[in-house]
């Protein structure tokens, strides 16, 4: 297969650049080389091309623009919230709340945390994958000073009942943080119906740039920078503005509104893709609740054949999937996601996550079919160890 | 109709080999660089051979260095870091830091850490012996700026590190403001811990690294994915990386003709400024100064007004550094350095680069005396 030609199945590790992101970059790129706290012209052009693209956020998110923070990427808003609400009152309220299926700059921060005299509690998800909000109810306490759950899984794609979560949380008097970096720009995500306090996205799981995160703040919460320096960001991340990325974020925010009604396209691909895996192996099965699930993202267990074996040989034909999240990568232990929901190790190593984009077409699926159908029979033979 | 940009301390202009070698990586080069498949693992050979000239930049080893991004965050990373394997809460800095420092230290401060803030003297330089005496057992680190963003003054990191380290204390330096200035030698200097920024040579804003001597023991701030082995978190910043590689690289290559060309022009502008205006005063060592950097005050008059009438004529230069700029409190450097009253309030900084040509110093040099005079006849405080 030639190499312009690879079919790129891994949307949920990274997206390409939308052109007029592209275009938005390139052109502030050229044209604008201030640094937006300085107070002359060329500084006042940057200020306005970082004061746009928060409004854009905020449109996406049905916040306001002062609610938006930039920062350096999705993990450092998840790493910011948990360090600033969890410290904040750490005399009168030592508890935070997650859950297991977390991605690891969630779940990594709360083990350091923990070792910092913070209390948490980790969520089952189950079977489905679903976080069950009748269990936060059962573990807050009054000790609680947040609860953070992510909008969508990055490998199954299941999506939390977020609203029925922060409702929860709010009849506690608990803040409640998402992290949507999976679920911007795959469906709809309103601060306000949802009932947040807290948000966190990454642009380049929604052709953005790399490099460019956002925190959505909400009005009236008190928190501490994580990055301490100059007054930037209203005083809540210091540190010279990424300008060209965040304009590359800005206008994917845009975007992403405007191009939402393509992912029932989207989801057409995966489920004609999704089926036509099950009558090539019908001993496959999907993770997670398929009710509720991003419209992009396939799950799948292949009992018998490594996933890791799998991707590899995909690679070879061109095409672009992983056995877990990227975050994962190369670690050949088994996805922790995947085991919180119950599967055997043996299981999660057979385990493939595929994730469409809106680049996708038809004749991708049919190529990938065709390159599954190739590799399997052999890739039986070799059997889990691949 | 292009500006005089001579405010480079700020940020600097991205050069064009830089932003020829992001492209692309907005482009077709999107991929990860920690999927597995051939795809991101080509980006992430990218991102190596970007870290491979930011090492070299200071005669580092490439595994020496992480990618942050910003100065800002590897400040915060070195000093937390330095708090969090050690243990102690004992820090030890300058009073004339980036507020990346400064407030950084505040905040630890309202957690139980004890900072010294160290003084200088009028020309900007530090007390040596001052260093020693604050130096105790509960001092996990000391962060000393390489060269100071507003004055220029070069502090004498290798006295500063040697009395440091013989304390078996951890040693940060922020070279934000000297990386591509002036040569920096890691093999030399004992630091443990520097700090760099990309758009302060000629790369993006969003980027910056950090660099960690082999051995010294650490602990990430952004904690999460494996990416920078564990030490730094979050999907890699891939097009600004392989720009500051391509700076690095580009600082370099030609650092030594660079310096000279740009000390010969910023000589000839201080001195042409100093003749032209009376009651000019430099701020700062003159004999240990970046080679790009004069901050100059004018008496009796107001900087802000300086630099607006400046602006008519499409010369940026800056009053203080831009992360304070819109407040009206004066210089912090400055009033550390016990610069007077009638002096302290009229300071601009004028910092070149290597972009910087004798054609734009001449019409800085025709353009700011009458200024200066028309300012200064408005002035109630006379002259």
């Amino acid at each position: 297969m030639l190499k312009n030609k690879r079919i790129y199945f891994d949307h949920n590790a990274t997206t390409p650049l939308a052109p007029e992101v592209k275009e938005a970059m390139c052109d502030t790129m050229e044209n604008i080389f201030g640094n937006p706290s300085s107070a002359y012209m060329e500084g006042m052009a940057a200020r306005q091309i970082v004061d746009r693209a928060r409004a854009s956020v905020s449109n996406l998110l049905n916040g306001c623009a002062d609610c938006i923070i930039f920062e350096g990427s999705g993990s450092e808003a998840n790493n910011h919230v948990l360090k600033s609400i969890a410290f904040a009152n750490i005399k009168d309220k030592n508890h935070i709340i997650t859950s297991l299926i977390e991605h690891p700059s969630v779940l990594d921060t709360c083990r350091v945390l923990e070792k910092k005299g913070i209390d948490v509690s980790y969520l089952k998800a189950g079977k489905s994958g679903r976080v069950n909000p009748e269990d936060l109810a059962t573990v807050v306490t009054k000790k609680t000073s947040l609860v953070s759950v992510m909008t969508a899984n990055n490998e199954t794609g299941v999506i939390q009942p977020i609203k029925e979560l922060a409702a929860v949380a709010k009849k506690n008097g608990v803040l409640f943080h998402t992290d949507a970096t999976q679920a911007i720009g795959k469906i709809p995500v309103d601060v306000k119906k949802l009932g947040v306090d807290l948000l966190s996205l990454s642009a380049h799981k929604f052709y953005g740039p790399k490099g460019a995160g956002a925190l959505y703040v909400r009005k009236g919460i008190v928190m501490e920078p994580l990055i301490h320096g100059g007054g930037q960001e209203h005083g809540l991340r210091a540190g010279t503005e990424n300008v060209i990325g965040i304009a590359g974020l800005g206008t994917a925010a845009e975007l992403a509104r405007k191009n939402l009604p393509q992912m029932k396209r989207v989801k057409a691909l995966r489920d004609r893709l999704e089926k036509d895996m099950h009558k090539l192996f019908p001993k496959a099965r999907i993770n997670g609740d398929k009710r509720f699930r991003l419209p992009n993202t396939i799950s799948i267990t292949l009992p018998g054949i490594n996933g890791g074996a799998f991707v590899a040989e995909l690679d070879k034909k061109g095409i672009s999937i992983s056995a877990g999240s990227a975050c994962h990568a190369g670690s050949p232990k088994p996805s922790g996601i995947l085991l919180a929901m119950g599967l055997t190790a043996e299981e999660a190593l057979c385990t493939v996550r595929i994730s469409l984009g809106i680049g996708n077409s038809m004749r991708d699926i049919d190529s990938a079919i065709k390159a599954f159908r190739e590799i399997i029979p052999s890739l039986s033979k070799r059997g889990i160890l691949g | 109709m292009k500006p005089i940009y001579l405010d480079n301390n700020a940020t600097t202009m991205v050069a064009d080999e830089a932003r020829e070698a992001m492209l692309p990586y907005l482009s077709a080069e999107y991929g990860n660089p920690s999927s597995m498949h051939h795809f991101g693992g080509k980006v992430h050979r990218k991102i190596e051979s970007a870290r491979e000239e930011v090492a070299k930049l200071i005669n580092a080893e490439p595994e020496e260095i992480i990618f942050t991004s910003c100065g800002t965050e590897s400040d915060n990373t070195a000093i937390m870091s330095a708090l969090e394997t050690t243990g102690k809460r004992h820090i030890i800095t300058t009073r004339v830091e980036h507020p990346a420092v400064l407030n950084f230290c505040m905040a630890q401060g309202r957690k139980g850490c004890k900072t010294a803030f160290l003084p200088v003297d009028k020309s900007g330089r530090l007390d040596l012996d001052n260093l020693e005496k604050a130096i105790n057992d509960e001092t996990a680190v000391v962060s000393v700026m390489y060269a100071n963003n507003e004055s220029g003054v070069i502090f004498p990191i290798e006295k500063i590190a040697e009395i440091v380290k013989s304390r078996g204390v951890l040693f940060h330096t922020v070279a934000v403001q000297g990386a591509g200035k002036i040569e920096i030698d890691v093999k030399r200097l004992p630091v443990d811990m520097m700090s760099l920024s990309g758009h302060k040579i000629h790369a993006p804003k969003g980027v910056g690294a950090l660099y960690i001597r082999k051995g010294t023991r650490f602990s990430p701030y952004i904690i999460g994915g494996h990416q920078e082995r564990g030490r730094r978190s979050g999907t890699e910043n891939v097009a600004s990386i392989v720009a500051m590689g391509t700076a690095c690289g580009l600082a370099r290559n030609n650092i030594a003709e660079e310096i000279v060309k740009m000390k010969r022009m910023r000589d000839r502008l201080e001195n042409g400024l100093i003749e032209r205006c009376p009651d000019a005063i430099i701020n700062g060592d003159k004999e240990n100064r970046l080679p790009n950097t004069t901050n100059i005050s004018f008496e009796y008059i107001e900087g802000e007004a300086i630099l607006l009438r400046l602006n008519e004529h499409n010369i940026c230069a800056s009053s203080g550094s831009a992360c304070t700029s819109g407040s009206l409190e004066p210089s912090h450097v400055l009033r550390a350095m016990g610069v007077p009253f009638t002096a302290i309030h009229g300071s601009v900084r004028f910092s070149l680069s290597r972009y910087t040509t004798d054609e734009e110093i001449d019409f800085v040099l025709k353009t700011m005396p009458p200024i200066i005079r028309e300012l200064r006849d408005l002035s109630p405080f006379g002259r």
